[in-house]
C-alpha cells in the first residue's frame, strides 16, 4: 500500500531507461526527417510537448550541430578518397559512432528538449502569453509505424544482450503501458514491505510508540533510504521527544539529515533510478525540504517561548544568533541562494531579533547607560534594514512563494517606533510639546494596533509547518502582560 | 606544471571531464570546472615534523544513490577493483561454494543441537548423507565424462552442476532425523526458517569474510534464500534429494503419521481424540507403513504430490475430520461450531512464528488486513524484528561500511536508540506465556464458548459445517506446509477416491 523507502537500483531499471531515451531520441530524430518538409521548428505531436517552446529552440540547435558534424564527416571522407557508397548506411555509422562514445548522451538530449519534472512539479503554467498553440500536425499512421521501425531497428543493437525481463518491460514501455511496480516477494522484502505498513499504520492511528519502534528498525536494516522518510523520522520525533531524554529531538534528525545529504554532491541523472531525487533529497538547483524543515525548527525554538526567564532568554538568544550566522553563510551557496523560502526565514530570524532587540526600550525593568542604547539601537536598525533587504530578495526570486508583506513590513515600522518612543518620552517630558500621541500610554504599545492583523500570519505558518507548539513573536506575550 | 590525474567524472554543467589538476590548490578539471567540496590544504613538511600530529578530514557526501563517497574517492575505487580480482569462478568457484554449503549445514546443525535439543549423533547422520550426495555428484560427472567418451562426440558437456539451493540444506537436515525417528516435521523446518531461527534466509552472511569476499555473486545469490519456498517446493526437492543419496537403501525413511497428526491437532486447536479417528481411516485405507516413507523421485518435479508423506498426514487430517462432521456426531459438531465462531472472528494465528509464517507465505493476503493487528500481534511481530530479523539481516554490514558512513549512521542511531531495557526482557520472558499456557488458552476459550453458547445443530447444516471447516483447515494447514491450496486440495481429491475404491473392492470382497 505504501511505497517502500528502498535504495532501487537494479540492472533491468537501468538498462531500460536507457534504451527508452535512446528509442525517444530516434523516434525524434526520425520524426524530424519526415516533417522537415512541412515545418522545421516542430515538436513531436504530442500535447505534452505544446508548452516547451525554449526547449525546441535548444533542440534546434542540436539537430544543427549534428548534421554539421555529419556533413563534415562526409566531406572528410570524400578527402580520404571514400566514395559516398551508401548515405543511409554512413549515416547509422557515423550516429552509431556517436553514440557509442558517450553512452549516457542519449539521456541529456532528452533531457534539453524537455522540461524536468523538478521544474514543473505542480507548477500550473497558466499565463495566457506563455501559451503556444498546440501541434495539430497529423500524422498517417503509415508514416509513423515506419517511424516506428527504423527507431526499433537503431535501439535493436542495444537490446541484443539482455534480459528477457528487461526486454519485457521495454517493449510495454514502448507500447505505452506502465508497468507495475512488482510487489516484493523474497522474505526480506516482504517483511521490510510488512514494517513499512505498520509504521504507516501507526502513524495514522497516532500510536507514536509502536510508530517509533518500527521507524527506529527500519532505519537500521540495509538497503533502506532516509530520505524517503525523514517525514514520518521527524513527526515521531517531535511527538516523543520532549518525554524520553533518551532519543534526539526532530531538530537534531533534521540537523543530521541537512549535514549527511548536502546538495553539494553533483547530481548525476544516470545514477538514480525510479524515484526522482528532488522530491527526496537536494540538488544544486534545489533546496533540500528537510533543510528548509529544520531551519523552520531552528527558527521556533529560538523564539523565546514568553516565559521570562532570564537564563532561558540568554540561551534563546544565542540560538537565534547562530541560527543567523548559519542563514547568512548558506545563502551564500547556490542551492539556498535562490530560494525565496531561506530567504523568508531569514527575514523572519532578522525580525524575531529586532524584536528581540528593542524590547529593551520599552521595558521598564532594564536601564541601560545612553551608550549602550545607542549600540544596540544600532543593531536594532541594522536588522531592520536586513530584513527589509531579505524580504526584498525573496520576492525578487520570483518563484510561487506568497507572504504577507505587508504585515511584516508594519511590524518592522512598529520596532523602529518603539526605538524612539523612549527617547521621545525623555525628551518629551524636556520639550513638553508635540508628543501627545507617543505620550499616551494606550498608544505606547503599538502593538494593540496591529495585534489582530499579526495572529492570522502566525496561524497560517503553524498550519503550514504542522507545528503543535506556539510560537510567539515576543509580542504575544506583551500584550497578555 | 599542469599535470593532470584521472579522477572522478565532474560533471558541473555536463562537463564529461576526468582529468583533474590542480590549481592554487584547488582540484580543477580540463575545463576549468573547480571541483566543490575540495580544498588541499597546506601540508608543509615542517609543520608535519614540529606538531607531530597528522589532520585527516572527513568530506562527506553522497553520491545521487544515497551511499556515502568520502573526499578519497580514487583511492577507495582503487582498493574496490582489488577486492573484485578476487572472486574465483570455474571449478575453483564451485568447490568454494560446496565448501560454504558444508559451513551453513553445519551451522544449522549446531542450531538444531543447542536450541532443539537434536542428540549430538545427529551432525554424523547428516554429515553422512552430505557425503553420499557429493558421491552421487561426482558418479554423476562420470558417467557424463564416459558417455562423452563412448559416445566420440567433440562436444565438451560441462560436468551436470549441483543444482543445491539452501533448500537442500534442509531436507538433508529433514532426512536425517527421519532416520533417527525424531517428532520433528516440514512444518517444524518451515517455521523455524521463515522466523528466521535456523541459518536459513540471508545465510550467506554469516560465512567467513574471506569466502564471502571470494564466492562468485550468483553463488551468494543462492545462499541469500531470496524468496520464501513455495507451492510444495520444499517437497519436490525432497523427493530429488531421496533419490540423490539413495536414501531408502540404507537409511529409514519411515514418517510416524500419530506424531504429525497430533502436532496438526494441537495447531488447529481440534478435540485430540480425532487422532484415533485419522488412525482409524489410515488403517481401513488400506495403507501400509510404508506408504508413509519419504518419497524418491529422479525428476526435479514431484508430479503428484500426494506421494509425499507429510502431505498425505495432513491430507489425511482434514479428510478425518469432514468424515466426523458428516457422521453427525453431537459433540463434534457443537465443537466445530464454536471453533469457527471464535476463530472465525480474527484469522490471523496467534503464535508470532506461525503469525510470521503466515505472512512470509503469502503476503499480499495479509497486507490488506494488517490494520486489524491486534496491539498484542503487533508488538510481538516488532519484538520478532527486533530479536530475529533485525540481527540476521545487518550481520556484517560494518564491515562494508566506510568510515564516514559508520560515523553518520553511529549519529543516527544514538538519536533513534532501540529500546533495550535487559530487566524488562527478563521480566517478559517470565511472564510471557509458553506455547502449553497458549495452547491450553486457547482450547480453553473454545470450551468457554461452547458451554456458553447454545447451538442447535440441524441435519441440513452438517454438509456446510463440513464444507466450512475444511476450508478453514485447507488455509489453516497449507502455508505451514509451504504448500498452495489447490495443490493440498488436490491431494484430499485423490486419497478420498482411493480411499472409495478400497472400500468397494473390500465390499466386493466380502
Amino acid at each position: 500500500m505504501f511505497e517502500l523507502p528502498l535504495v532501487r537500483n537494479t540492472k533491468r531499471v537501468r538498462t531500460v531507461r536507457k534504451l527508452r531515451y535512446q528509442y525517444i531520441n530516434t523516434l525524434y530524430q526520425e520524426y524530424r526527417k519526415v516533417q522537415s518538409f512541412a515545418n522545421a521548428n516542430s515538436t513531436l505531436p504530442t500535447p505534452e510537448n505544446s508548452a516547451a517552446e525554449e526547449a525546441s529552440d535548444g533542440d534546434h540547435n542540436s539537430a544543427d550541430a549534428t548534421s554539421r558534424r555529419r556533413r563534415r564527416k562526409r566531406r572528410l571522407l570524400s578527402v580520404l578518397g571514400h566514395a559516398e557508397t551508401d548515405t543511409e548506411l554512413s549515416d547509422m555509422e557515423a550516429e552509431e559512432g556517436s553514440h557509442e562514445a558517450d553512452q549516457a548522451d542519449s539521456e541529456k538530449e532528452f533531457f534539453t528538449r524537455h522540461e524536468k519534472p523538478q521544474e514543473t512539479f505542480e507548477v500550473w503554467n497558466t499565463d495566457r502569453q506563455k501559451a503556444v498553440p498546440m501541434n495539430t500536425a497529423t500524422l498517417s499512421y503509415d508514416t509513423c509505424k515506419q517511424i516506428e521501425k527504423h527507431a526499433q531497428k537503431r535501439v535493436s543493437a542495444g537490446m541484443a544482450h539482455i534480459s528477457k525481463n528487461a526486454n519485457f518491460h521495454f517493449q510495454a514501455m514502448k507500447d505505452g503501458y506502465e508497468t507495475v511496480a512488482e510487489t516484493p516477494e523474497s522474505h526480506h522484502l516482504v517483511h521490510i514491505a510488512q514494517l513499512n505498513e505498520l509504521l504507516h499504520t501507526n502513524i495514522m492511528k497516532g500510536k507514536w510508540d509502536t510508530a517509533y519502534r518500527c521507524f527506529s528498525l527500519l532505519i537500521r536494516l540495509p538497503g533502506i533510504d532516509i530520505r524517503s522518510v525523514w517525514g514520518p523520522g521527524a513527526r515521531i520525533l517531535r511527538e516523543l521527544a520532549s518525554n524520553d531524554k533518551g532519543l534526539g529531538t526532530s531538530e537534531e534528525f533534521l540537523g543530521w539529515l541537512s549535514g549527511i545529504f548536502s546538495s553539494r554532491s553533483n547530481f548525476n541523472q544516470t545514477m538514480n533510478f525510479l524515484m526522482d531525487p528532488v522530491f527526496r533529497c537536494g540538488s544544486k538547483t534545489h533546496a533540500a525540504k528537510f533543510v528548509v524543515a529544520w531551519l523552520w525548527e531552528l527558527l521556533f525554538a529560538s523564539c523565546p517561548d514568553g516565559t521570562e526567564h532570564p537564563s532561558a532568554e540568554d540561551a534563546s538568544n544565542r540560538k537565534l544568533s547562530h541560527l543567523l550566522e548559519r542563514l547568512s553563510e548558506m545563502v551564500l551557496i547556490p542551492p539556498y541562494m535562490e530560494d525565496p523560502e531561506v530567504w523568508f526565514i531569514f527575514a523572519v530570524c532578522h525580525l524575531v531579533s529586532a524584536d528581540q532587540l528593542s524590547q529593551r526600550f520599552i521595558s521598564t525593568k532594564l536601564r541601560t547607560s545612553e551608550l549602550e542604547r545607542d549600540i544596540s539601537r544600532n543593531q536594532v536598525t541594522q536588522h531592520i534594514t536586513n530584513a527589509h533587504m531579505c524580504i526584498r530578495t525573496c520576492e525578487a526570486k520570483k518563484e510561487e512563494f506568497s507572504f504577507p508583506r505587508r504585515i511584516i513590513e508594519e511590524q518592522l515600522a512598529c520596532f523602529e517606533k518603539r526605538l524612539y518612543q523612549n527617547s521621545g518620552e525623555s525628551t518629551a517630558s524636556d520639550l513638553g510639546s508635540g508628543f501627545e500621541l507617543d505620550n499616551s500610554p494606550e498608544n505606547l504599545d503599538t502593538q494593540n494596533v496591529l495585534g489582530p492583523g499579526m495572529s492570522p500570519m502566525i496561524d497560517e505558518e503553524e498550519n503550514f509547518f504542522g507545528s503543535a507548539e506556539q510560537v510567539h513573536f515576543g509580542f504575544d506575550s506583551d500584550s497578555s502582560t | 606544471m599542469s599535470t593532470f590525474f584521472r579522477g572522478p567524472v565532474c560533471g558541473t554543467d555536463n562537463c564529461r571531464s576526468r582529468l583533474w589538476r590542480i590549481i592554487d590548490g584547488r582540484r580543477t578539471c580540463q575545463y576549468g570546472h573547480v571541483m566543490e567540496g575540495d580544498v588541499e590544504f597546506n601540508d608543509d613538511e615542517d609543520d608535519i615534523n614540529s606538531m607531530g600530529v597528522i589532520t585527516r578530514r572527513l568530506n562527506l557526501t553522497t553520491n545521487a544513490t544515497g551511499s556515502f563517497r568520502s573526499s578519497m574517492n580514487s583511492q577507495s575505487q582503487l582498493s574496490q577493483k582489488e577486492d573484485a580480482n578476487q572472486k574465483v569462478y570455474g571449478a575453483e568457484g564451485e568447490r568454494l561454494f560446496l565448501r560454504c554449503f558444508q559451513y551453513i549445514l553445519k551451522l544449522q546443525c549446531t542450531w538444531l543441537i543447542e536450541h532443539q535439543n537434536f542428540p549430538p549423533v545427529f551432525t554424523d547422520v547428516v554429515k553422512l548423507m552430505w557425503m553420499r550426495f557429493i558421491r552421487s555428484l561426482e558418479i554423476a560427472d562420470q558417467r557424463s565424462a564416459t558417455g562423452d567418451d563412448n559416445g566420440g562426440t567433440s562436444m565438451q558437456v560441462p560436468g551436470k552442476k549441483p543444482r543445491l539451493s539452501l533448500l537442500s540444506s534442509i531436507c538433508l537436515l529433514y532426512m536425517a532425523n527421519t532416520h533417527l525417528r525424531m517428532p520433528v516435521h516440514s512444518c517444524d523446518y518451515i517455521r523455524w526458517i521463515c522466523s528466521m531461527k535456523l541459518v536459513y534466509f540471508k545465510a550467506n552472511l554469516h560465512l567467513p569474510a574471506l569466502w564471502r569476499k571470494q564466492l562468485p555473486n550468483y553463488y551468494h545469490q543462492v545462499l541469500e534464500g531470496g524468496k520464501t519456498p513455495s507451492e510444495g517446493q520444499f517437497f519436490h526437492k525432497l523427493a530429488h534429494m531421496c533419490f540423490a543419496v539413495q536414501l531408502s537403501s540404507c537409511f529409514s525413511t519411515y514418517v510416524s503419521y500419530e506424531a504429525l497428526t497430533l502436532k496438526l491437532l494441537f495447531a488447529v486447536k481440534l478435540p485430540p481424540q480425532i487422532l484415533f479417528d485419522v488412525k482409524e481411516l489410515i488403517r481401513i485405507s488400506g495403507e501400509s507403513d510404508s506408504s508413509f516413507c519419504l518419497y524418491e523421485n529422479h525428476r526435479e518435479r514431484v508430479e503428484r504430490l500426494y506421494q509425499c508423506s507429510d502431505l498425505r498426514i495432513a491430507a489425511y487430517f482434514i479428510l478425518a475430520v469432514r468424515y466426523k462432521i458428516l457422521q453427525d456426531d453431537p459433540f463434534f459438531v457443537n465443537y466445530c461450531l464454536a471453533w469457527l465462531e471464535i476463530e472465525g472472528s480474527e484469522d490471523s494465528p496467534a503464535a508470532t512464528e506461525d503469525l510470521v509464517t503466515k505472512l512470509s507465505h503469502d503476503a499480499a493476503s495479509l497486507h490488506q488486513n494488517n490494520h486489524r493487528w491486534s496491539d498484542q500481534q503487533t508488538t510481538d511481530y516488532l519484538d520478532w524484528m527486533e530479536q530475529h530479523f533485525l540481527p540476521a539481516s545487518t550481520k556484517t554490514q560494518t564491515e562494508a561500511q566506510t568510515i564516514d558512513h559508520r560515523i553518520a549512521s553511529k549519529k543516527l542511531y544514538s538519536m533513534f536508540p532501540l529500546e533495550k531495557a535487559p530487566t524488562g526482557s527478563a521480566e517478559d520472558r517470565a511472564t510471557r506465556p509458553s506455547y502449553v499456557d497458549k495452547t491450553q488458552e486457547a482450547y480453553l476459550e473454545i470450551s468457554d464458548a461452547l458451554a456458553h453458547g447454545v447451538r442447535v445443530p440441524r441435519q441440513k447444516q452438517t454438509p456446510m459445517l463440513a464444507q466450512l471447516a475444511e476450508a478453514k483447515l485447507l488455509r489453516e494447514i497449507s502455508y505451514r506446509f509451504a504448500v498452495s491450496q489447490p495443490q493440498l486440495r488436490e491431494c484430499l481429491g485423490h486419497l478420498q477416491s482411493r480411499i472409495c475404491k478400497t472400500r468397494n473392492s473390500m465390499n466386493c470382497a466380502s
